[in-house]
């Protein structure tokens, strides 16, 4: 192997020269495979709620329809009115509709909203079957089996997002969205954090059925 | 012997010459595929095409890292109004307050981009026949497009679909009549293109003309342009001839749909058209009375179901793939039979597939020949017609091993269908929607 005074190889200067190329052009292609899996979500997010909202527009004053629309999995839709409080900063002074990953109490940081010209309910209700525990003595846990109605003033969009039926009410004064929820069964995935996803939104009732 | 010492780190001119053309070359490639990937000039079409066959040839475990650059077509098929009309339609309200960009003729697509208009003139019988003809091409064609664009049926697009434990659920399965099996398979799908009917079209007096569209048959007798063979043909290959043979055997059928009670007699001249058409007395002898009955009771109830609610149609890509080393003879009918959903079977549920009839293994090469079935049952949005043939699209389907896997052969079924642009239709038919809608 030959030595130089001073410095590195040529081979090994030419090949360092090489690794950094090839470097460069393997860190820019997996940023954009990054931002490909990362970004989607979101483009997808914001497309959903443009079209959503241009459908809203397109409905004339007391017309309803149904459309189906490809949901984004894990995210929230809820509707805020002018006279809501807590409605996120993003909205200004308007009524919106917001998608919002996760939760509701996300909308600010992690969330797209539109402003919507007149009042904007999103309902949507489930059935939830589940057991619960009954202690009837020191030592003895019964379990019952417990089913009710759940129901809340926001959609979560379930895990398999394919194609979800948004049934729009358009009125003078509001706009209605009615989405069906899959119902939760034992087995069902993460009923827990569903729930407890729910309770965040407004309105939120547990009636139990009969 | 003279020994050449080199100066201090000097390149050689030859290491030069390397690390430049190292350099240059890399430029290339990177400047070849911006050029490739942000080309005006490539359609949606070429794009996602180009996409397809980028994922195909890559190793499997890097295939799901490359995104299908595909987007849904869109198509607006309305009538062509008056002047007159048109100029009302720009003051009417609703425009004035969406603008022009966002609103289009067909509601069902409010709101999107890149909505291509059809207008068609219903006025005058002449004209009628050239709307029934404009429809049934732009179907055609986009059927065609989609299969030519998804490799027809050859390319290894998604990633595995299929549950573990297929064979034994086949075996559970505890349905009553022998020949029925199911299966757990998660098919993804691409949405090639949407097809919508504009209120206006749906509404127009003259509407009635229009449920003489037959794609079947429009299919097997119109050519591809700038081609010498027919829809049928190209779909499948030459030496299917007409390619009529399946959709003959389903007019044969029809007769059957509304027939009550269907007897013994019957269901041996059922046996006898399938057998014409290609499957074989093995594949046809547990055909029973209850098993045909069954069968032609759930044709009725998909026909009586298949009214777009949404007066708007889909052509989808889907592809189901098994592991090359699943000897199951049972499993692959069951595939076949799954992807032949709305042929000879149904779709019950999400991912479920159930079949009525087990044509056996001769089916394979059977489908694998002709790879055209008739499939899902349709109505173009208007009422009262009965479950004939006529109103049957059909779905070109493909099965065997996908040309495109350098190592670890997969096999699968490649269905492009039209179907019902609704909630359940797709929801049933695809675990996974790729692509932008």
């Amino acid at each position: 192997m030959k030595f130089y005074r001073k410095g590195m190889l040529v081979p090994e200067g030419m090949g360092l020269v090489i690794a950094i190329i090839g470097l460069v052009i393997l860190g820019f292609f997996g940023v954009k495979l990054y931002n490909v899996f990362v970004e989607q979500d979101m483009k997808n997010a914001k497309t959903f709620i443009e079209g959503l909202n241009a459908k809203i527009e397109n409905l004339a004053d007391g017309e309803n329809n149904t459309f189906a629309l490809r949901g984004v999995e894990g995210w929230v839709l809820v509707g805020w009115n002018a006279s809501d409080k807590t409605r996120p900063e993003k909205c200004f002074l308007n009524s919106c509709l917001c998608l919002c990953k996760d939760s509701v109490a996300n909308c600010q940081e992690n969330g797209y909203c539109r402003a919507v010209d007149r009042n904007v309910s999103v309902k949507s209700d489930f059935i939830f079957t589940r057991f619960e525990s009954d202690t009837i003595e020191k030592d003895s846990v019964q379990y019952n089996l417990r089913t009710s109605k759940i129901s809340a003033s926001c959609y979560i969009m379930p895990e398999k997002s394919l194609l979800i039926p948004f049934n729009i009410v358009k009125s003078s004064s509001l706009v209605l969205i009615n989405v069906p929820s899959p119902d939760l069964n034992i087995g069902s995935p993460n009923p827990d954090k569903i729930i407890s996803t729910f309770r965040l939104c407004s309105n939120y009732n547990d009636e139990p059925t009969s | 012997m003279v020994k050449r010492v080199d100066k201090r780190g000097e390149l050689t001119s030859t290491q030069l010459a390397m690390i430049i053309l190292a350099v240059v070359g890399f430029l290339i490639i990177g400047f070849a595929l911006y050029k490739v990937f942000n080309n005006d000039s490539l359609t949606n079409r070429d794009l996602c095409r180009l996409s397809i066959v980028s994922r195909a040839t890559v190793p499997g475990i890097a295939q799901q890292a490359v995104p299908l650059n595909c987007f849904t077509e869109k198509v607006c098929i309305t009538v062509d109004k008056s002047f007159i009309d048109t100029i009302k339609d720009k003051f009417s309200k609703s425009s004035a307050v969406i603008g022009a960009s966002k609103k289009s003729d067909c509601k069902q697509f409010a709101g999107e981009e890149n909505v291509r208009i059809v207008k068609v003139s219903l006025d005058g019988l002449g004209n009628q026949e050239k709307a029934k003809e404009t429809i049934q091409r732009e179907v055609a064609n986009s059927m065609y497009d989609c299969w030519l664009m998804t490799g027809q049926g050859k390319m290894d697009i998604f990633k595995g679909t299929v549950d573990g434990g297929v064979v034994k659920k086949i075996a559970d399965a505890g349905l009553d009549y022998a020949d029925l099996k199911v299966s757990e398979i998660k098919p993804s799908c691409i949405v090639c293109s949407r097809v919508a009917f504009s209120d206006a079209l749906i509404s127009h007096p003259e509407n009635e003309s229009l449920k003489g569209i037959d794609y079947n048959n429009f299919m097997s007798r119109e050519k591809v342009p700038g081609s010498a063979l027919t829809y049928f043909q190209a779909f499948t290959d030459e030496s299917v001839g007409s390619g009529g043979a399946v959709g003959q055997g389903e007019d044969k059928l029809k007769e059957y749909y509304s027939k009550s009670p269907i007897t013994e007699e019957d269901v041996e001249k059922i046996k006898q058209i399938l057998i014409e058409q290609g499957s074989s007395k093995e594949d046809v002898k547990y055909l029973d009375l209850v098993s045909v009955k069954n069968f032609f009771t759930e044709k009725k109830k998909q026909a009586e179901s298949s009214k777009s609610k949404d007066n708007q149609i889909a052509i989808v890509f889907t592809q189901i793939k098994v592991p090359s080393n699943t000897k199951d003879e049972q499993f692959w009918n069951t595939l076949q039979n799954g992807a032949i959903v709305g042929g000879f079977g149904m779709i019950s549920g999400p991912g479920k597939v159930l079949s009525f009839l087990t044509p056996g293994a001769g089916w394979l090469k059977f489908v694998g020949k002709i790879v055209l079935v008739g499939a899902t049952s349709f109505k173009f949005a208007l009422d009262a017609e009965d479950a004939t043939g006529k109103n049957q699209a059909f779905s070109a389907l493909t099965c065997g091993k996908f040309q495109s896997k350098v190592s670890g052969e997969e096999q699968g079924c490649s269905i492009v269908k039209l179907v019902n642009w609704d909630v359940d239709t797709i929801n049933n038919l695809c675990y996974n929607i790729e692509g932008n809608l």
